[in-house]
Parts: structure tokens; C-alpha cells; sequence
């Protein structure tokens, strides 16, 4: 088994096969050796989550929690499945091709999904992190660049002019 | 719930993991976003990136309606990648192109050149526009150009004369301009050369009649001058030679009564001077067609047996 503490010290046990979906985990088990002898010093990991977390939560204490709870509830599920094949070997998929069982485990709201998808990216889950942008390359799918920007909360820092040129440049393409 | 989307969509890494997942053609719009959208969707990553997950391609072949990126404006980057990564093995790329918006206008795209084992191009009748790019130029396993019945303006490139393998270059049918390229000489396999029906002008170079395969040339209805080279007698495999509606001057040299493959010739509407008839008409014992009306010769006179050729079809003088 391996330890594993969120900053707000909520102390998480997981078997090594789940743990080590995360590639930085696995690497930091390599780094140390046997991970039964020695207790990986895996507290730093979760800190570091909870550090990023935390400063986005001021004021709910145990949402990094519940992300690092989701992540391990993730790689629970998916523990069994084959090794992935190298993004070159990969067939191309689109954004529709999720699970259902993800699909499921990610219709949350949008900061629990952005949370998760920040978790991914730093734990390096590579499955993990590429159903978390799916989802959110879904969302923006059919949309206008106005109604995207409105769903985010992306404040337009173009100039009216600039706008126009790349919309000039992008002409060519626009739907007819 | 800000802090953590700022952070997502302030991370390079991630707004490309996310966009790379929407088809390319809609990545461009949100191009728009924001300041650093722009940024993080174009680059060159991230152009690869949302290709390799988004195009799917097992054919060796060229399927226009999935594969016109290769047409997509240069600026937009994806043109180039896209022949990088899925077209860079193609050899026949034969395609009669539909543009995917009339604001649209298709390009000979300057990342041809990655095609570089492309024996076959053909994209007549496709619409498209601007000049021919000298990337085009270093496809050197060419043997069959046809961009035929297309709106290409500006000069035929000098460089065309590295496409030493063709053997059939067709560009009629355009609002080509400037000169025909003397460079033309080295392309040697030449069989069949169209220019017809373009703003050639310029004189006919000599060196066109190093072209000793050619069987076919059609240069009419543009607007060359000056004379026909005597040299032009070189090309003794010749079976349609077509000078029509141009600005040719001086005599038809003697030579050109040794081209006695000759099935068609057509020289109507130049201002060719001089005297024509005598026996030189006569050899052309293979003639079915000959037009020489609408110049200025002091004279005509066709000999009597020359209207008894076996093949002969139609004259006019």
C-alpha cells in the first residue's frame, strides 16, 4: 500500500497498482525502491495538489481532498484496463469517445472538472487528463467564440481591430 | 471556481490538450478568444497535435473532401503539417477540388514541396487561383502535370526546368503570363505540352525544340511574337502542332516541312508572312487537319496533289 496526505492532512491508502496510474507517483516509487520497506514520502505529491487546490478553495477546506478522493476513485476504476499505447501508435479519436463510466464519473461541476483536469496534468494521468479535456472540448463544440467566452468567463483582451483582422484571416473558413 | 479555470486556461499545455480534441477547421475560430488563445493555437505543436488526434488516415490515397487541408490557406499552418505527416509518401495526387466557402479561393498550396514522391499531379478544373509556387518546382519525380482549366495567373516559374521527368505538362486554359521559359528545353521526356488559351508572350525559345519526345504542342491563342524557329524541324515526333492565334511573325521556316508525323497543324491567325505552297506541303503525307488562314502571305499557292493526301480531312488556307 502507499500513503498518500492532502495538505489538509486527510491521509488516503492505496494499493501500488492505483497509485501508480499517476506517472509521477510511479516515478517517486522508482526513485525510492521497494515501496513496502519505505514510506514514500508521497505527502509532498498530495501538498503540492493541495497547495494549487487550496489557494483556489480559500474557503472550502476539504476540496482538495475531494479532488485527491476523486483522482484515487478514478484510477480505482480503471486499474484493470491495459496499458495505453504510445500517443503515436494511437488511433485518432474524437472528443466523443469517452466511456461511459467516465462520462458518468466526470458529470460534475465545472470547477470540480477543472480541479480534476489540473490534478491530471500535474499527477500525470494521461487517460485521466484526456477524458477531462474531452469533456470540456464537448462543451465548447458548436458553440460561438461569444457563448464560449461567456461558459469560461474568458474576458476578450483584443483590441476591436486585431478581432477583426483574425476574423479577416479566418474568413475563408467560417460556416456558411 | 475562477482561480481554477484561470489556471487551466492560463497553462499552454492544457489549452492545447483541450482545443487539440475540436475538429482543426473550428480550432481556427477560437483563434478569437482571447490574446493568448491566439498564442497557444497556432503553434506549431499544436497544429500537429490536433491533427494526429483528429485526422484519421489509413489510405495511401488523396480523398478531396478529407484532405483538402492540404489547401488551407498557408498562414493557417495546417497545410504543411497536414502534408508532413499523412501525404508525405502520396504518388498520385488526382483531385477536382470544390472550395469549402465561396470567400474561399483555392491556392496551389506552397507545402507541396512535402509531397516530394509525387509522380502524378492532376487538378484541373478545381478553381484555382494565383500563381504557380515554386515549391511546386521541386517535386523532381513529376511525370504528369495537369492543372488545366484553372484561373492561375503570373509567370510559369524558370524552375520548372528541374521537373526533368515529365512527361506531360498541361497549364492550358489559364490567365498564365510572361514568357515561355527557355528552362522548358530540359524537360526532354516531354511528350505533350498545353499552354493553350493563356497571356503567354514573348518569343518562342529555341530551346523548345530540344524536345525531341514531344508529340504534342499546343500553344494557342496567346499572345507570342517573333519568329518560328528553324530549329522547330528537331522535333520529328511531333503529330499536332497547334501555333494558332498568336502574334508569330516572318516566314514558316522550310524545316518545318520535315515534321512528316505531322497529323495536325494549325499556325491560323498570326501574322506570318512570305510564300506558301510548293512541294514542302506535300511530304506531310500524314496531314488530317491544316489551318493557315487569317495571316499575311504575299502568297499561296497549293499544289494540286497536295488535295489527294490519303488522310487529309480539312484545309483551310
Amino acid at each position: 500500500m502507499v500513503r498518500i496526505t492532502s495538505s489538509d492532512s486527510q491521509e488516503f491508502s492505496v494499493s501500488q497498482d492505483i497509485a501508480c496510474q499517476s506517472q509521477l507517483i510511479k516515478n517517486m516509487i522508482e526513485d525510492v525502491g521497494d515501496a513496502d520497506e519505505q514510506p514514500i514520502p508521497l505527502p509532498n505529491v498530495a501538498g503540492a495538489i493541495l497547495q494549487k487546490g487550496g489557494s483556489c478553495f480559500p474557503s472550502i477546506s476539504n476540496a482538495p481532498k475531494l479532488t485527491l478522493f476523486a483522482v484515487i476513485e478514478y484510477a480505482t476504476m480503471h486499474k484493470d484496463d491495459p496499458p495505453s499505447a504510445p500517443e503515436t501508435d494511437a488511433k485518432p479519436s474524437t472528443s466523443e469517445d469517452i466511456e461511459d463510466r467516465d462520462k458518468q464519473f466526470l458529470n460534475v461541476d465545472q470547477g470540480t472538472l477543472f480541479e480534476i483536469i489540473l490534478a491530471a496534468n500535474y499527477l500525470d494521468m494521461k487517460s485521466l487528463l484526456d477524458v477531462g479535456c474531452k469533456t470540456v472540448a464537448n462543451m465548447i463544440k458548436g458553440k460561438t467564440v461569444e457563448e464560449v467566452r461567456a461558459l469560461f468567463n474568458i474576458v476578450n483582451d483584443f483590441t476591436p481591430e486585431e478581432e477583426e483582422q483574425i476574423r479577416k484571416e479566418n474568413e475563408w473558413c467560417e460556416d456558411r | 471556481m475562477n482561480h481554477v479555470r484561470d489556471q487551466v486556461w492560463h497553462s499552454p499545455d492544457l489549452v492545447e490538450q483541450i482545443f487539440s480534441w475540436l475538429p482543426p477547421r473550428s480550432t481556427l475560430q477560437f483563434r478569437r478568444l482571447a490574446k493568448r488563445f491566439n498564442q497557444y493555437l497556432t503553434s506549431p505543436y499544436f497544429t500537429r497535435l490536433n491533427l494526429t488526434r483528429c485526422i484519421e488516415r489509413r489510405c495511401q490515397s488523396f480523398h478531396p473532401s478529407t484532405d483538402n487541408i492540404l489547401f488551407w490557406p498557408d498562414e493557417a499552418k495546417y497545410s504543411s503539417a497536414f502534408s508532413q505527416l499523412f501525404l508525405f509518401s502520396l504518388r498520385e495526387l488526382k483531385a477536382t477540388l470544390e472550395p469549402v466557402s465561396p470567400t474561399w479561393r483555392l491556392r496551389i498550396p506552397k507545402a507541396i514541396h512535402h509531397l516530394h514522391n509525387l509522380m502524378h499531379l492532376d487538378l484541373n478544373s478545381s478553381g484555382l487561383t494565383g500563381e504557380i509556387p515554386i515549391e511546386l518546382c521541386t517535386l523532381i519525380q513529376l511525370e504528369h502535370l495537369n492543372l488545366h482549366n484553372n484561373e492561375l495567373t503570373g509567370p510559369i516559374p524558370i524552375e520548372i526546368g528541374q521537373l526533368v521527368q515529365l512527361k506531360v505538362l498541361y497549364l492550358g486554359l489559364n490567365a498564365i503570363s510572361g514568357p515561355i521559359p527557355s528552362s522548358v528545353g530540359n524537360l526532354t521526356h516531354l511528350t505533350i505540352l498545353n499552354l493553350f488559351d493563356n497571356q503567354l508572350e514573348g518569343n518562342l525559345p529555341p530551346e523548345l525544340c530540344n524536345l525531341s519526345s514531344l508529340q504534342c504542342l499546343h500553344l494557342q491563342n496567346n499572345r507570342i511574337h517573333g519568329p518560328i524557329p528553324s530549329e522547330i524541324g528537331q522535333l520529328q515526333n511531333l503529330h499536332v502542332l497547334n501555333l494558332s492565334k498568336n502574334r508569330l511573325c516572318g516566314e514558316i521556316p522550310a524545316t518545318l516541312w520535315n515534321l512528316t508525323n505531322l497529323k495536325t497543324l494549325s499556325l491560323a491567325e498570326n501574322e506570318l508572312t512570305g510564300h506558301v505552297g510548293g512541294n514542302g506541303l506535300t511530304r506531310l503525307f500524314r496531314l488530317r487537319t491544316i489551318d493557315l488562314k487569317g495571316n499575311r502571305f504575299d502568297s499561296v499557292c497549293v499544289p494540286g496533289e497536295f488535295f489527294n493526301l490519303e488522310h487529309l480531312r480539312w484545309s483551310h488556307f
